[in-house]
């Protein structure tokens, strides 16, 4: 089902939705948008949505929070009782969501669906709806175009918001995202509604490079365009932090001053650190920086398409935008 | 001096540099992409991929500890002044370097803006150059009164408003990674034994603020690299400048000038400090 809203009408329309969901929404801050819970007593909501391009945070923050508390534990009278974290079960709508990062999250739900499944992930993904906002113009360094993750979407999210002028055009890609269509703030899109949608899509110029060409052409790079990249890598962790496909985590336990109690922390970890593919005994298989640099490059481009056919990176732009020395994605796949 | 003759002049000395043999390397700027960037200049032929424009943000000393041979830098007044710092505490020599200083007019954001380290910037001409490419540039007199916003806070708010910034914190280290004086081989905040930063709490992101603030005091040179390093916007180079300041008025001293100044911080003087 296709049908239209009034731009005006979306903070209604998103106001309502929160009575019953958590409604997430881009929200202005610090010059730039994230990804915030609906604060439903302010007026102005969804308020600047045009000037929003895409947060620096990806939205898979909400299914992977920076660190949570699987479960706790203690010992009493000689027996180990584990106590189990609940996870909000209030189901959650994602709002402005754009189609590359939908199609993160479709590639995460791939991952966490390994052997052994990440129930935690999955509770959180299960309760979570995507309405997806097409893009009008392209974000800065992002490479969505080629690799055929936007800027438009025809199926991941529920619903599909296009902005057409005064209105956003609405379509519903799953039967979850059907209902909404109810709502009164919507009217019936006609022809001339679809036809504004389709010029967009056809004047945006999308080249897709086929996924197994870019993992060819990865090896072809020498030991040297190695070598001089991570020499200006410091490592950090903005590139694995900030990008919307990057699941990395690690665990570890705390334990009370007594030793009878704690709780095990899930924590996102990035592969860039130097601790992170340390052994116990202190070996370590990726020591130096140029290895640790390469194998996130070739995650992405190369053991992602090897495994389960498609490209790990979704051409966003973040660690293009992001790193404080310049390296960049696309050199690799382009050049 | 134009911007460009400044380059042209530049890739000459350069070039010049590696026809007599005198460096090895040399760390400078070029264009990408995504606009100026460091680079790496192994031989003659490389020469031209150097820029020189108000856009070179970074701090090029960061890099002088990943080579270990004779090196060729370019540097402004802040990179200049992390290398004297480097050169204090031992971890470069000054014989296997060769300095190009410009004088410089503040560095800009790529939207043009001009990035507020530079505004209080009084360490703005070359000192220790080999040469110096450009006119000498005036030097404003020291204020801290672009702190004096947060100053006057109430403590309460003053409180809250860092509360704010380092909530926003994603401990991404990169604040501490491109800091060219942040350079231990093993630093305490990585150390897991002794200091656990993975839960990735308010009080763990507080911790990680205030540590590198108290192991800059006296060293920090107000570069703003960790500012603008920052994918979160915190104000760290508001952080640094007030440890300067408490810095400037408890010894009257300044790092990264003089290449003999002793950091009263790690130094004693029975006399100065008798108060103390
Ligand atoms: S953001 Fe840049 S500097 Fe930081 S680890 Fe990634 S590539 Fe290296
Ligand atoms: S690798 Fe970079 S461009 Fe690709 S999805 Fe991650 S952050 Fe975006
Ligand atoms: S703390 Fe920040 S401003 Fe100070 S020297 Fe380090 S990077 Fe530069
Ligand atoms: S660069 Fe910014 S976000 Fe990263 S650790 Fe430093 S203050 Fe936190």
């Amino acid at each position: 089902m296709e049908r239209k809203i009034k731009k005006e009408e979306i903070g209604k329309f998103l106001r309502r939705l929160s009575e019953k969901y958590e409604v997430i929404i881009p929200t202005e801050f610090n010059d730039s948008f994230e990804f915030r819970v609906i604060n439903r007593n302010k007026n102005e909501i969804a308020d600047g949505i045009e000037k929003f391009s895409n947060s620096k945070i990806p939205p898979k923050k909400f299914l992977i929070p920076e660190s949570e508390i699987a479960f706790e534990f203690s010992e009493i009278d000689g027996n180990a009782i584990i106590k189990e974290i609940n996870i909000d079960k209030r189901e959650r709508i994602i709002f402005g969501i754009r189609p590359c990062d939908v199609n993160a999250i479709l590639l995460l739900d791939i991952v966490k669906k390994e052997k052994p499944k990440d129930l935690s992930y999955f509770k959180r993904r299960e309760r979570t709806l995507l309405f997806s906002l097409e893009c009008n113009t392209l974000c800065k360094n992002s490479f969505c175009t080629s690799l055929g993750t936007g800027p438009f979407i025809e199926s991941g999210a529920d619903l599909r918001f296009t902005d057409i002028g005064d209105y956003y055009l609405v379509k519903a890609l799953t039967d979850n995202g059907e209902k909404f269509l109810n709502f009164p703030e919507f009217e019936n899109a006609d022809k001339k509604d679809k036809i504004l949608r389709d010029k967009m899509v056809k004047n945006i110029d999308t080249k897709i490079i086929g996924h197994e060409e870019i993992s060819e052409k990865l090896e072809e790079i020498d030991e040297e365009y190695w070598d001089s990249i991570a020499t200006r890598c410091i490592e950090c962790y903005i590139c694995t932090l900030l990008c919307p496909t990057c699941y990395c985590f690690n665990v570890f336990d705390t334990l009370s001053v007594f030793g009878n109690s704690g709780h095990r922390i899930i924590f996102q970890d990035s592969c860039m650190s130097r601790d992170f593919s340390r052994l116990a005994g202190g070996e370590n298989p990726r020591r130096e920086r140029r290895e640790r640099l390469r194998n996130r490059i070739y995650h992405k481009l190369k053991y992602f398409v090897d495994r389960y056919g498609r490209l790990g990176c979704t051409g966003c732009g973040r660690c293009v935008s992001l790193c404080p020395v310049g390296i960049d994605m696309r050199e690799f796949i382009f050049e | 001096m134009k911007e460009i003759e400044i380059e042209n002049e530049l890739r000459r000395v350069v070039r010049r540099l590696f026809l007599e043999k005198r460096i090895d390397i040399f760390i400078g700027f070029e264009d990408s992409l995504n606009g100026v960037r460091p680079c790496f200049i192994k031989s003659v032929d490389e020469v031209d991929r150097l820029v020189w424009n108000k856009f070179c943000k970074n701090n090029l000393a960061l890099y002088l500890l990943r080579f270990d041979c004779r090196v060729g830098i370019v540097a402004k007044g802040c990179d200049e002044g992390a290398i004297i710092e480097l050169i204090k505490e031992n971890q470069i020599s000054r014989e296997n370097l060769y300095i190009i200083g410009i004088p410089c007019n503040g560095i800009y954001s790529e939207d043009n803006k001009i990035y507020s380290v530079c505004k209080t910037c009084t360490r703005r001409n070359p000192l220790i150059a080999d040469i110096i490419i450009g006119e000498l540039v005036d030097e404003k007199d020291m204020t801290f009164d672009d702190l004096k916003e947060i100053e006057d806070m109430p403590i309460k708010d003053r409180f809250r408003f860092w509360i704010r910034e380092f909530e926003n914190c994603i401990l991404c280290y990169a604040c501490r990674n491109i800091c060219p004086l942040c350079y231990c081989n093993e630093c305490y905040l990585d150390r897991r034994d002794l200091i656990d930063l993975r839960e990735r709490n308010l009080s763990d992101k507080i911790f990680f603020h205030l540590s590198r603030a108290i192991h800059l005091a006296g060293r920090c040179i107000e570069c703003g690299e960790c500012e603008r390093a920052c994918p979160m916007n915190i104000k760290l180079g508001k952080l640094f400048r007030k440890i300067s300041k408490e810095v400037w008025e408890l010894f009257e001293y300044k790092p990264g000038i003089g290449i003999e100044d002793k950091n009263p911080l790690i130094t004693f003087d029975p006399k100065r400090d008798e108060e103390l």
